[in-house]
């Protein structure tokens, strides 16, 4: 008991008991379900017990490598999830740029009646934003078809939902509309953190309002997007799944089957769960692979790196 | 720094209990997150009402069920039903709850393989354990629960399910689709329509008939929606039949032509197939306009809708096409009709064990006995009447004869369909979402010697007269509806040998489905593509693929499982 207490004395201890609740959530939610991983070594079928179901080894692994059909398509949905991934880094921007654009509307009601408009998209569900888009896109009724239409522009209404060209762009546009605002949230918090003192100093300086944001906003700005960057490709493909999935159907399938989706298409749609675990592994491997990438960005423009 | 020191260690406690709490109930969740009804269950006596819920993946619909079939349900067992919705996802929804190992209160599959499962996993509770409590049950479906015990109860020879729509005796009337809009058929004259090329060119002229609805929208020949595609494009099963052939269920990849009372099992990727001119008659549709364009992004629903509002001239089956032609719009001519093609029609052989939709209850419910009830309910003949033609009392009653006889009120809602019962909702409205009828409306109840479905009852004196539409029809083809014809020209109908099919085994589910990702994909591209160029090379590359994964092995398999079906009827037919 005597020891213990000396033990809790010190200040390595405490602060590790203090951080060990977080640690066994960690373990919880991230490690624990790693134990799913073992459902890949077995021919697993739904409802009935795991153990009960026959033991198969590394037979879903080899499939993925040499299953002809099944490299073809896990090579596609890579191309897919790295391509819209990068994409959304690319853009990731937007967010920041926005806010930073916001921040230099002065009326006040009109900018916040902007953000508010912008943010409300963040709400709404991808299966309501596919209604939205189909009221809009739809050949029959769609009302941009009907203007198309009405004008004389056009004939015949296009067919925007059902067509596999710029898939990804389309998509691209859809996270966009729906994330903007809700990510802009945070640099117009980290704006109001900037020392209004710079400003002032610039200005006396000379500095016109683009030089201001160019060399005090943006710096300011630089650590919370590096943050959110790391955190979004961490996020990126566990949320990858649901927007597609609304929005897949034969014509754009091959652009827009993400691994996540794929991963569910083969074990809830196809009804084999093993080989859909199997190919949920290649998403850690994925994930891995954008971190590092992440990582090293960081370090060529900040010359500091988070591991 | 005593009271931080406390106040850290009370926190990491707290976390503590909670995740061992966590973690700790996990599993006893699992077991019991399928009756989300337990709290009603608690304090549940026979006659307090309770709610159960219900996966139909037949069904369309869901939330609870009002109006006056749910009243009825409601007076007779006391049970409300609460549906989950199903729509285009009940497969997924299933194999979810499969794999979280319960399943909702009453269960309505879709094939045998589904059943299989649950049966396997121990999901479900079987009939002969509860046997008191449906005796309705046992007298009236016994064929098809000895069937479900001998083929699907892993060995264990108890019945797990039991088949819907048992079909006992033949339908000589009745409407059975493909359905055309008939006043514009006879607007363009009425050309004799053989093959799928004359109906694209029928179709045409209707259309340039009447390019828009009477709200100005646009008019299609045909619109079809992909909610139900598994293995295939669904919609060729339900033109399969009008060509000839027959397509099991949504999972198999065959065609199973009988000719002479000889079964023959293909490929539905065969040339000549009938699923293969269906694509090429909606390649052809679309190329001509005909084709609703939103077929590919619309669900069910929409297409429903549409056809209600007019704006739609053909339909595979009656869905949306008798809420378009009311008694009302057929006296003034307008309406669908169902049309003959040329092809020779696959009739569906009789059912004493029930189409696949199989109706069963789940062994984790907390109310299996009410649950019995209701399956018992619904295996009585009354209720079997009361699904399909309304409340009993109301829209029909047995007459002086004990015969059963639609009332006048039954007349007069065919003639007002906009009118609400007392609980707000129209008759159309308010039946039944379940979409598991025990029986089909031509079987017999051996207590009084009528049948189900009203179309086979005696006519009674104050029934109006036929419409003005049906008359025209009937003039037409010299019988009174399309069975009656059918049955008039035997000679152009076949009739499947058995009415069972094969359950999949799980590696031919997997095959399944690996090759239906290619069928499915590829045939909705053929079906879009822009000329006969791509179109062929879609099919190729389609044909191809499914080969490479070995959808000849699935034939195979289907081939030998299929004769053995026919040798095990024998036993099933009474």
């Amino acid at each position: 008991m005597v020891g213990f207490k000396r033990l809790l004395n010190q200040q390595g201890f405490r602060l590790f008991l203090m951080s060990s609740p977080l640690l066994i959530l960690v373990f919880v939610f991230s490690y624990m379900p790693l134990y799913g991983w073992i459902y890949s070594f077995y021919d697993y079928k739904a409802g009935r017990d795991l153990f009960s179901t026959d033991f198969v080894g590394l037979k879903n692994f080899k499939m993925m490598f040499t299953d002809h059909y099944a490299v073809t398509n896990i090579l596609r949905v890579m191309k897919n999830t790295l391509g819209m991934s990068f994409l959304g880094i690319v853009t990731s921007v937007f967010p920041m740029i926005f806010a930073i654009l916001l921040s230099e509307i002065r009326n006040l009601r009109f900018r916040k009646t902007i953000q508010t408009l912008v943010t409300i998209p963040n709400f709404i569900s991808w299966v309501l934003v596919y209604s939205i888009a189909y009221a809009m896109f739809s050949t029959n009724d769609g009302l941009l078809n009907r203007i198309l239409i009405n004008n004389g522009i056009r004939d015949e209404g296009i067919n925007f939902l059902a067509s596999g060209n710029h898939v990804w762009l389309t998509m691209l546009g859809y996270g966009i509309w729906k994330g903007l605002g809700w990510g802009a949230i945070i640099y117009i918090a980290a704006l109001t953190n900037i020392d209004a003192e710079q400003y002032e100093a610039a200005r006396i300086d000379g500095a016109g309002r683009l030089k201001m944001t160019w060399h005090i906003t943006i710096p300011g700005l630089l650590p919370t997007f590096f943050v959110l960057l790391l955190l979004s490709i961490g996020n990126l493909l566990n949320n990858g799944m649901e927007q597609y999935f609304v929005f897949q159907n034969a014509m754009n399938k091959d652009s827009i089957e993400v691994l996540d989706l794929y991963v569910y298409n083969q074990g809830m749609v196809g009804y084999d769960y093993s080989f859909a675990t199997a190919v949920g592994m290649l998403k850690s491997v994925v994930s891995v692979m954008l971190l590092f990438f992440a990582n090293f960005l960081s370090k060529i423009t900040r010359g500091e790196s988070v591991m | 720094m005593m009271r931080r020191k406390v106040l850290a260690f009370l926190l990491a406690g707290v976390m503590l209990t909670t995740l061992a709490a966590c973690s700790g109930n996990a599993p006893n969740n699992a077991n019991s997150s399928g009756s989300p009804n337990a709290g009603t269950a608690s304090t549940n006596s026979s006659k307090d009402n309770v709610e159960l819920t219900v996966l139909s993946l037949p069904g369309n619909e869901s939330g609870v069920a009002t109006g006056w079939w749910a009243e009825e349900v409601k007076k007779a067992t006391g049970v409300t039903l609460n549906f989950l919705p199903t729509g285009d996802q009940g497969e997924q929804k299933l194999q979810a709850m499969m794999a979280s190992g319960s399943l909702p209160d009453i269960v309505v599959f879709k094939d045998y393989k589904q059943v299989q499962n649950a049966v396997d996993a121990n999901m479900l509770a079987a009939y002969d354990d509860y046997k008191e409590l449906v005796p309705n049950l046992y007298a009236n479906a016994a064929t098809s629960l000895k069937y479900y015990a001998d083929n699907l109860s892993g060995g264990k020879g108890k019945s797990y399910g039991v088949g819907t729509k048992i079909k006992t005796d033949p339908e000589t009337k009745g409407d059975s689709g493909p359905f055309i809009r008939y006043d514009l058929y006879k607007k363009v004259g009425a050309p004799p329509v053989n093959t799928l090329d004359d109906l694209l060119a029928v179709l045409k002229k209707m259309q340039d008939a009447e390019p828009t609805n009477a709200d100005g929208q646009k008019v299609y020949g045909l619109s079809i929606w992909k909610d139900w595609d598994q293995s295939y494009m669904t919609m060729g099963m339900f033109a399969a039949p009008y060509m000839g052939s027959k397509i099991p269920d949504e999972k198999s990849l065959v065609e199973i032509h009988n000719v002479g009372g000889e079964s023959k099992v293909e490929s539905i990727l065969s040339d000549d197939s009938a699923y293969m001119n269906f694509l090429h008659f909606l390649y052809q549709a679309n190329q001509m306009g005909l084709l609703d364009p939103d077929s590919i992004t619309q669900r069910f629903d929409d297409a429903v809708a549409k056809t209600t509002a007019g704006r739609v001239l053909f339909a595979l089956d009656g869905w949306g096409t008798s809420d378009f032609s009311t008694v009302e719009r057929q006296n003034q001519g307008i309406g669908f009709m169902p049309l003959p093609l040329g092809y020779t029609r696959t009739r569906t052989a009789l059912q004493p064990v029930g189409v696949p939709w199989t109706m069963s209850v789940s062994a984790s419910s907390k109310n299996i006995e009410k649950a019995m009830e209701f399956v018992n309910w619904n295996y009585s003949f009354d209720a079997a009447r009361t699904t399909e033609n309304g409340p009993k009392g109301v829209t029909w009653d047995t007459d002086a004869n004990g015969k059963p006889a639609l009332t006048q009120k039954y007349f007069d809602i065919q003639q007002h369909p906009d009118d609400v019962f007392a609980d707000g909702k129209t008759y159309a409205k308010g039946a039944s979402p379940l979409n598991a009828l025990a029986f089909w409306g031509s079987s017999i109840n051996p207590e009084d010697g009528a049948a189900v479905g009203n179309v086979f009852w005696d006519k009674s004196p104050y029934a109006p007269a036929d419409t003005k539409l049906r008359l025209e029809w009937q003039a037409d083809y010299g019988a009174y509806d399309m069975n009656s014809y059918l049955t008039k020209n035997a000679d152009k109908t076949q009739t499947e040998t058995v009415a069972t099919y094969p359950t999949l085994s799980d590696d031919m589910v997997v095959l399944s489905s690996r090759i239906g990702d290619v069928v499915k994909t590829n045939s909705w591209k053929m079906v879009l593509a822009k000329n006969d160029a791509e179109y062929n090379e879609l099919k190729d590359k389609m044909i191809s693929d499914a080969d490479k994964i070995g959808i000849n092995d699935f034939v195979k398999w289907y081939t030998d499982e299929y004769k053995k079906a026919e040798d095990l009827a024998a036993e099933y037919s009474e």
